[in-house]
């Protein structure tokens, strides 16, 4: 933004109307390739609702936001990974996304705000169409801890769930300015999952688990914000952004370059710090799993919960399985680990005997 | 084909993402320091924590705590192991003395040993019995005769704080006669179920028959077969057991663990009304409920036989070594002094056993009252279970007290807690 507040006129050939990020990317262009006309048309028609359609548009988007939220719904409780993904290619939200990224490029306040409006009366509908089939029909769940592992699964989002969120999110950008990519889409919506968080959401907060809604929704607003923010990405190595806004539209540009930078900012820290979080326990997983096997070289992994608290403290929650009578106990790993890290460590350990036994009678 | 700038721009991508996914963290390693193991887990280790952390600074000696719910086996098999701590803090003095028996203790050294019992409580003289602590040095107690209640509760149904046993049992038979549950109680604690109704054994033996009897039954030279403990045992059932539905009848009590034993009694209505827990029972209670005079919940103390001041069983830790090095001394010495529980007491949940304690520095009222009622008994006994020989103390009695709960079959009870001693 700092070239950007000299004002114009523009420096020759530099972006000036680019983030730093923008500007960046852009050095590593060799050539100046621009979409044409014709090409942009394409990808916008693709993506914003002319007034005339709107009512159509949005009729068929809430009815495949039901329906993939009863499949997603339905999947979640079944534990079925096959109809999950179903509900992932029903799912309608990918369209007012990559609008989304794309009005910011354009600096067009209209389309976004529409586009932001379409994705949060989608949420909505979404979370509330799956708290009601919870009401209806999900009696049987009563506690976080009788839920699918589906379930549980997407209520904490980690790493490798921001990293597939990016990926998907540069799959999906690619995809959308390379028309004859296309083939490709229903991979990107399996691989970025919208609504199964969003059911999951749902699911929790008619069961009363508000904690676990919130890591579910945060796996929600991760994969929201990873595929925005690639999207955006791939459009501007793409020369989806036109000359004419880039050099000339400096002042119109200079919004939707500050909105986009504000939104950049907005998703950037909660993911940063919940993603050193994330980085930070999984490397504290990893060291409990190597001290695990020094520890007790019969115990096997089943469950494992490592978790590096804000007040310097740290908590392992584990599960093993063991074919030893005389198991282990945990105050070794406790401070096996404490030695390791440098922190008091609460450790339980929940041990499950495997027996074997065989008889034949005659 | 040479790749467009996206697709160049994609692959670097990956290969970012790869080399960051391939980083891996490095953690250091642990210097010489001195290692204490105990029972203590969560708030409690994290106060201990601080008391140790006070050392560390006065003396530069580093110390790491660990803390295992299963400490009587642990520390019997780490000693057995060869692979001791450097200090063990003790709940169970009797199996410190078992362990000091078989010549895996280092005997306590004179310097420290003065320190220890020059600033004793002259009412803790004696609780300890003929086992005695020669090997260690108190460095906490817990008041265990307390009955937790809700003053509002026994206002505004017109009871009153029974000051006699005879009182204590009126109250319960009134308060069943009302149509309520006067106890919650609850024994499920991992290795240890059915501690919680050895303390109520441990209450009625010391009240009903003395501190003489006591002792002799703690040392092995009265028997569990004894009509003494006998009739003991058939009065915590017949006063606690036989109206109790607060916390799931028989089957519920051995699978309610006393931390979460008294929510019922804050319920409303109540489930129960009342709980005899120790003091170490206030951290347990849910949050936002307020302990004290005219709050949410006070306690009392379970009272004697007749009026007067009640014998009081105490809990507690002792502390002994297992090296001999001039660094393990110096923790000893300092966990035998007054200032070594200061950390601890500003926080809360900790009662000196030391004269020499400032009231002061306790952070808790709570705990300052405890601390008077320390001080101020005229009999103290520490906790007959935690001093009995191990294998009975620290695992029969249990299980007898479990069967008695599961059966309420006295004379097996009895002779399950026997066994122990065949051990």
């Amino acid at each position: 933004m700092s070239t950007a507040s000299q004002g114009e006129p523009a420096p020759p050939k530099s972006a000036t109307a680019l983030s730093p990020l923008g500007q960046m990317l852009d050095g590593l262009r060799p050539s100046r390739r621009m979409m044409s006309e014709e090409e942009r048309h394409l990808v916008t028609d693709e993506l914003f609702w002319e007034s005339g359609e709107l009512t159509s548009h949005l009729a068929r988007f809430f009815v495949l936001i039901v329906l993939s939220t009863l499949l997603a719904a339905f999947g979640l409780a079944a534990n079925s990974v096959a109809v999950i993904i179903g509900a992932m290619l029903v799912a309608p939200l990918m369209t007012p996304i990559l609008a989304t990224a794309a009005a910011l490029l354009l600096a067009d306040m209209k389309i976004l705000l529409s586009s932001a409006a379409v994705i949060a009366a989608g949420v909505l509908m979404a979370i509330g169409t799956s708290m009601v089939v919870t009401f209806i029909g999900l009696q049987n769940f009563t506690t976080v801890y009788s839920l699918p592992s589906e379930i549980l699964g997407r209520t904490q989002p980690s790493l490798l769930d921001l990293g597939v969120a990016i990926a998907a999110g540069l799959a999906g950008g690619y995809v959308l300015t390379h028309p004859k990519a296309s083939s490709s889409l229903p991979g990107v919506a399996i691989a970025v999952a919208l609504v199964p968080p969003l059911a999951t959401v749902g699911i929790l907060l008619e069961i009363g688990a508000r904690a676990q809604a919130g890591g579910a929704f945060l796996l929600f607003l991760t994969n929201l914000f990873a595929i925005v923010l690639s999207a955006i990405v791939v459009m501007l190595l793409s020369g989806f952004v036109p000359a004419e806004i880039r050099l000339e539209g400096l002042r119109h540009a200079r919004i939707g370059l500050l909105v986009s930078a504000v939104v950049l900012v907005a998703i950037a820290v909660p993911l940063t710090i919940h993603t050193v979080g994330v980085v930070q326990d999984q490397r504290f997983a990893q060291t409990v799993t190597v001290e695990v096997a020094t520890w007790d070289a019969n115990a096997i992994i089943e469950n494992l919960v490592a978790d590096l608290q804000p007040g310097g403290r740290a908590e392992v929650d584990l599960v093993v399985s063991t074919t030893s009578s005389a198991p282990q106990p945990s105050w070794k790993l406790a401070d096996a680990v404490s030695a390791r890290i440098g922190r008091v460590v609460d450790v339980s350990v929940r041990y499950r005997l495997e027996v074997a036994d065989e008889a034949t009678s005659g | 084909m040479k790749p467009r700038p996206a697709e160049r721009l994609l692959l670097l991508l990956i290969g970012l993402t790869l080399a960051a996914a391939a980083c891996s963290s490095d953690v250091a390693g642990d210097a010489d320091t001195l290692t204490v193991f105990g029972n203590q887990r969560g708030a409690d280790a994290e106060a201990l924590r601080s008391v140790l952390t006070r050392f560390e600074d006065e003396t530069g000696i580093e110390v790491r705590f660990t803390g295992s719910a299963s400490f009587p086996r642990a520390i019997r098999e780490r000693v057995e192991e060869g692979n001791p701590p450097d200090v063990g803090l003790f709940p169970q003095p009797g199996l410190l003395e078992d362990l000091a028996d078989e010549g895996l203790v280092i005997p306590l050294r004179d310097d420290v040993a003065e320190v220890a019992s020059n600033s004793l409580l002259p009412s803790l003289d004696g609780a300890f019995g003929s086992a005695g602590a020669e090997n260690s040095v108190l460095f906490q107690v817990h008041v265990k005769s307390l009955v937790w209640y809700s003053p509002s509760e026994f206002a505004a149904r017109g009871y009153e704080i029974p000051t006699t046993w005879a009182e204590l049992e009126e109250l319960s038979s009134r308060i069943s006669a009302d149509g309520l549950n006067p106890w919650c109680i609850g024994v499920s604690a991992f290795d240890a179920t059915g501690w919680p109704a050895t303390d109520w054994v441990e209450d009625i033996v010391l009240r009903a028959d003395g501190p003489e009897v006591y002792d002799a039954w703690v040392a092995g030279d009265i028997a569990f077969a004894d009509n003494r403990i006998g009739s003991a045992i058939a009065e915590f059932g017949s006063l606690v057991l036989s109206d109790e539905e607060a916390n799931g009848g028989r089957r519920g009590v051995l699978n309610t663990s006393p931390a979460r034993a008294q929510d019922p009694m804050l319920a409303s209505p109540p489930g129960c009304l009342m709980y005899k827990q120790a003091s170490f029972q206030l951290p347990n209670l849910p949050s936002g409920v307020t302990v004290g005079e005219g709050r949410d919940v006070d306690v009392f103390v379970l009272p004697g036989m007749d009026t007067g001041t009640a014998p009081i069983v105490i809990g507690g830790t002792v502390a002994a070594a297992f090296t001999d090095s001039e660094e393990t001394w110096a923790l000893m010495r300092f966990l035998s002094t007054a200032a070594a529980g200061e950390a601890w007491a500003e926080q809360g949940g900790f009662i000196s056993p030391r004269t020499d304690f400032d009231p002061e520095a306790y952070g808790a009222d709570f705990d300052r009252r405890m601390a008077s009622i320390v001080a101020d008994a005229e009999v103290v006994r520490f906790d007959g279970s935690d001093l009995m020989y191990s294998p009975v103390g620290t695992r029969s009695f249990f299980d007898a007290m479990v069967q008695f709960i599961a059966t309420g079959r006295l004379e097996p009870a009895q002779e399950t807690a026997q066994a122990g001693y065949d051990r």
